[in-house]
């Protein structure tokens, strides 16, 4: 019933919406808000205009992109309401939609993308993919060439919903000038229904400049997304096997974060004496710092985290698509009794066969088992006690090796950007070892605060995503832990630190090398290091001189704190150049690939085994 | 393993760039690909794709599908009740 008045809420909105566009444009020019049609000219709006208006009524504050000549008239439209829009001029479109991307994530509302036709449009492509895997709201409009000389190869022309289409979760080309300000407002909402995603408006030239005489709906129908209740019988099933468990785990992906259902996992993990591991994405769900929150599993996951999952005889799986990356070896997995709850009905048995599949939102069903579970289990507190053995452990021989490691420890590093840092700060990352280290100790202290590129690993997300946070909340401080190959990659996006007033911190992992795969090539291509080590990197300190960013290589964990919080007291952008071995950096623990989770290599001197024994 | 052979009825909005839609859904599935019909009425698409694999992945192909927000229905058919349509 619930769902079904939400439905007619919004539709009723989308009436309601659409009527009033259908209204400005019959009535006189002198009734529009914001006076944007010169009333001698023309008593109808164009298309542009009527998409400016839409956005105002959205309430979006930001746009990211890259002017060029297909998309100039809905720039040219934007400038009339330039005092309720940024426009973020980004140096690369990537930089723009990752920033889109990361915006969306802070804020909860799709981050607004505008680039031109051919490579403007071409070059958001890994940007959507990233928001797809990761299941980001984004919506991106890219302009088009003519409808006249669509498919005649005319400059700067490229076949957008046919390269667009696999990566988003919903792609239109508007060719009927009526349907543009429905197709727009329909794939905002797309954006972010149920799972959220990415979407992509493809909008000819001619279709930009049009004057619509009448408003043409896409027939298509998202009350298929409104989240249905979950089955009762099911979420009994459910908590009786739970209860019953004797190792229960609770695997908590990025759906924890989209549901806003954070306290509802701790609530039940409290009650059913349950451990909780995360996902990547998963590690900004839930705080750090609850006792129950033992970290991220997986491939370079915590080794309390791996022995939970692993020798769990249940594991409740929350909003996760279980990814290789997590899980190591299907088969292994696959031996549990699995309790799967998605709101993306088509997550449910897709990687991992499931012995009770849920398709709900996380947090009514959640706060259902709550209800049906009522009371603290009991439960033999030995298991729980040995998984913090482990962890206790793990910080030890961490501890001690980098006494030993030459130079300071990525991890010690990570510890001293987090004493500086609030606890609200926002935390990015890029890709590739740093992140891996950022992703074993990093303390999340308040969901949501994290912000990785888990499900496609793009390089060169940091910086734009960086941008992106501190746009959507600038009275927080971010950081960006970053890496030197990562950096490289989308650094010139740094100029809108100072052009708009986004000062974060990018702390950059400087090995040198690209070293997660060099790391592989050590490892498991019988040490022949190839196409890895940079043989010359550019000068960091003239980087951040060019962009008036403070620099500092600091050579100590104390220095890091106080450049840091130097950084966070006066809201200053700055750059830690942050010397790491390249022949020490060796992110452990690892499973290598296909391997199962007591198979994790440990760090030196960490002697405990992952298997449970009674 | 079972495999079975069923048909994919679908139901979508659009035109040719949903369907393409419909078959990326379909080309990442490990459901293999046996015919397909497709019919064009006005901004309504029905197509009949039929497919060979197992059950269990034939229905993930099915809820793939459904999840594209321009997908009306997906419905499974027992292929021999279709025969007379497809030849």
């Amino acid at each position: 019933m619930m769902g079904l008045t939400i439905l007619i809420r919004n539709l009723s909105m989308h009436i309601h919406l659409s009527e009033k566009f259908i209204n400005r444009r019959c009535v006189k020019t002198s009734h529009f808000r914001g006076g944007i049609v010169d009333p001698t000219r023309s008593s109808q709006m164009r298309v542009v205009d009527l998409i400016a208006s839409l956005f105002r009524d959205l309430k979006v504050r930001d746009i990211m992109g890259v002017i060029g000549g297909s998309i100039m008239p809905l720039y040219d439209a934007l400038y009339h309401h330039r005092e309720h829009f940024r426009i973020l001029m980004f140096r690369h479109e990537q930089g723009a939609v990752h920033a889109a991307d990361s915006y969306a994530r802070v804020r909860g509302t799709p981050g607004i993308v505008l680039t031109t036709s051919g490579p403007g449009a071409t070059n958001i492509i890994t940007g959507l993919t990233n928001a797809y895997m990761d299941s980001s709201p984004v919506l991106a409009i890219t302009g088009q060439v003519a409808t006249g000389v669509l498919g005649r190869d005319a400059f700067q022309e490229a076949d957008m919903v046919g390269i667009a289409a696999p990566v988003t979760k919903f792609a239109y080309q508007v060719r009927d000038p009526g349907e543009a300000l429905p197709a727009i407002e329909l794939a905002y909402r797309i954006s972010l229904k149920g799972r959220p995603g990415p979407t992509l408006i493809d909008l000819p030239r001619d279709v930009q400049v049009a004057h619509p005489s009448e408003l043409r709906e896409l027939q298509i129908d998202l009350s298929k997304y409104e989240p249905l209740p979950p089955d009762e019988g099911k979420l009994r099933d459910a908590c009786r096997v739970l209860i019953e468990a004797e190792r229960p785990v609770i695997l908590v992906g990025g759906g924890v974060r989209i549901s806003g259902a954070h306290e509802e996992v701790l609530a039940l993990a409290e009650l059913l004496r349950a451990p909780i591991v995360t996902t990547l994405t998963g590690k900004g769900s839930v705080p750090s710092s609850h006792p129950l929150v033992l970290g991220v599993v997986g491939m370079h996951g915590r080794p309390e985290a791996d022995a939970a999952l692993a020798n769990a005889d249940v594991i409740l799986a929350l909003g996760t698509r279980f990814s290789d990356r997590t899980v190591g070896s299907f088969e292994e997995i696959s031996k549990k009794k699995i309790i799967h709850i998605d709101i993306d009905e088509s997550e449910l048995g897709k990687n991992v066969r499931t012995h009770i599949a849920i398709a709900s939102d996380l947090k009514s069903a959640l706060r259902g088992m709550i209800s049906l579970i009522g009371e603290r289990v009991r439960r033999d507190e030995r298991y729980l006690e040995w998984l913090m053995t482990i962890r206790r452990e793990f910080e030890r021989a961490m501890e001690e090796w980098s006494k030993s490691f030459n130079g300071m420890a990525p991890w010690k590093i990570l510890k001293a950007i987090r004493r500086a840092m609030p606890p609200d700060s926002i935390a990015v990352t890029g890709v590739g070892s740093h992140q891996m280290w950022t992703e074993l100790h990093w303390d999340v202290l308040m969901p949501g605060t994290f912000i990785t590129s888990a499900g496609l690993g793009t390089m060169g997300f940091g910086i734009p995503a960086a941008l992106g946070a501190k746009a959507a909340a600038e009275e927080r401080k971010v950081v960006c832990i970053d890496g030197d190959g990562s950096f490289q990659m989308t650094f010139n996006n740094l100029a809108l630190v100072r052009e708009y007033g986004l000062p974060f911190i990018e702390a950059i992992f400087d090995n040198r090398a690209l070293m997660l795969v060099k790391h592989w090539q050590k490892f498991l291509y019988g040490g022949r290091i190839i196409a890895t080590e940079f043989k010359s990197s550019p000068d960091l300190s003239k980087i951040a001189e060019a962009y008036g960013i403070e620099y500092a290589r600091p050579e100590s964990y104390e220095e890091i704190e106080r450049k840091v919080e130097w950084a966070v007291r006066n809201d200053e952008p700055l750059i830690l150049d942050l010397l790491i071995d390249s022949e020490e950096d060796i992110v452990l623990p690892w499973v290598q690939p296909g391997k199962w989770l007591t198979e994790a290599i440990l760090p030196p001197r960490m002697e405990v085994s992952l298997r449970w024994s009674e | 393993m079972v495999r079975v052979e069923r048909v994919l009825s679908v139901r979508a909005f659009g035109g040719l760039d949903q369907l393409l839609r419909v078959v990326n859904a379909l080309r990442r599935g490990r459901a293999e690909v046996r015919g397909f019909e497709v019919r064009f009425i006005g901004k309504e698409i029905l197509a009949f794709i039929r497919v060979d694999g197992g059950p269990e992945e034939i229905k993930w192909v099915a809820k793939k599908i459904y999840s594209l927000p321009e997908v009306k229905s997906v419905d499974l058919i027992e292929d021999k009740l279709l025969e007379p349509i497809l030849r």
